[in-house]
C-alpha cells in the first residue's frame, strides 16, 4: 500500500471518463483536433502505432494510445506545423509517448489533489503490423474509440 | 533574443521551434541537461531564457534548474519549466529553485509565446 502525507492512500478506482476528457484535452490543445467519442463497436483500422505508460498505484493500469501510422502523423502534422511527409518515424513515436504523458499527467495532477496518488514509467512506444496486445484473461480493460474525420484514437487502460 | 529549450522530447523542441520563429528569436536546443549545460557554458550563459522539461533521462529538469541558480554565469537568466509535471508540489518546488515560471503540456502555441514573453517581462506580443 502506498502512503502519502496525509494517511494511507485510497484504493485507486481509474477513473475513464478523466482520461477520455484529458485526450481529447491534448489533441485539441496541442493539434487544434477535435476527437469525437464513438461506440466501442465502430470500425476503425489496423493499429500499427501504439504509446504506453506504467502508472503504479493500488491498483496499477498500463495506459495504451493505439492508433495507424497516418492518424498520428496527422496530430504531430497539426502539433508541430510540419508536413507528414518530412516527418520520421522517431518523430511520430516520439509524437505519440508525448501524447501519453500528457494524458497521464493531467490524470495524475487531477487525481493528486484528492489524495489518489500514483507514479508513472517512461512513456514507450511501439510500432509494427497488425499490432495487438493481449492480456490474461483475469485482467479487466476499459476501451474508448475516437474519430476526426479519418484520424483515429483507440485509448485502452489495462488493471494489471 | 535567444532561447534555450532543453527536452528530450523531438516533437516538444519542434513545437518550440515554431513559438521561437513567431517571436523571432534565435533558438538553441539541447536534448538533456548534460547537453543543455554544455551548450549554455560553450555560450557563456548568453542566453535570454531557458525553457526546460522536468522528466528527463540522466539529470532531470529540476536538478538542471538547480546547477543554473547556482552558476554565477547563468543564475539570472529566467528559466520557464515545460513539463506534463502538474502536481502542486512539482510547482512549489520549482518556483523555489529559482524557476520564473511553469507551463503544464498540453498548451496551446499562443500560451506558449504568451508566457516566454511574460517571463521576459516583455508582457503580451
Amino acid at each position: 500500500m502506498m502512503e502519502n502525507s496525509t494517511g494511507p492512500a485510497q484504493r485507486l478506482e481509474w477513473p475513464v471518463t478523466m482520461f477520455v476528457e484529458a485526450l481529447k484535452d491534448a489533441v485539441a490543445t496541442m493539434a487544434g483536433i477535435t476527437m469525437e467519442s464513438v461506440d466501442e463497436s465502430f470500425l476503425t483500422g489496423e493499429a500499427t502505432m501504439g504509446g504506453m505508460m506504467v502508472l503504479q498505484g493500488d491498483p496499477s493500469a498500463v495506459l495504451m494510445i493505439l492508433a495507424d501510422q497516418p492518424s498520428v502523423a496527422a496530430i504531430v502534422t497539426n502539433m508541430t506545423g510540419i508536413d507528414s511527409g518530412e516527418l520520421t518515424i522517431e518523430d511520430l513515436r516520439d509524437g505519440l509517448s508525448e501524447l501519453v504523458n500528457m494524458v497521464a499527467g493531467t490524470v495524475r495532477g487531477r487525481l493528486t489533489g484528492s489524495g489518489n496518488r500514483f507514479k508513472l514509467s517512461s512513456p514507450l512506444a511501439v510500432t509494427g503490423e497488425h499490432l495487438a496486445v493481449y492480456a490474461k484473461r483475469h485482467v479487466e480493460c476499459s476501451l474508448s474509440r475516437f474519430v476526426a474525420g479519418d484520424i483515429w484514437l483507440e485509448l485502452k487502460i489495462f488493471y494489471i | 533574443m535567444r532561447m534555450l529549450s532543453i527536452d528530450d522530447s523531438s516533437v516538444v523542441r519542434k513545437i518550440i521551434r515554431m513559438a521561437a520563429e513567431v517571436l523571432e528569436f534565435e533558438l538553441v536546443e539541447a536534448e538533456d541537461g548534460f547537453e543543455g549545460l554544455a551548450k549554455l557554458d560553450e555560450l557563456g550563459g548568453q542566453v535570454d531564457i531557458i525553457l526546460l522539461d522536468w522528466n528527463m533521462p540522466g539529470m532531470n529538469g529540476l536538478e538542471v534548474l538547480k546547477r543554473l541558480k547556482q552558476n554565477e554565469k547563468t543564475k539570472r537568466i529566467p528559466v520557464m519549466m515545460v513539463t506534463t509535471e502538474s502536481q502542486k508540489e512539482n510547482i512549489v518546488e520549482a518556483v523555489k529553485a529559482g524557476a520564473a515560471h511553469y507551463m503544464i503540456k498540453p498548451f496551446a502555441m499562443e500560451e506558449l509565446t504568451k508566457k516566454i514573453m511574460e517571463c521576459l517581462g516583455r508582457g503580451t506580443i
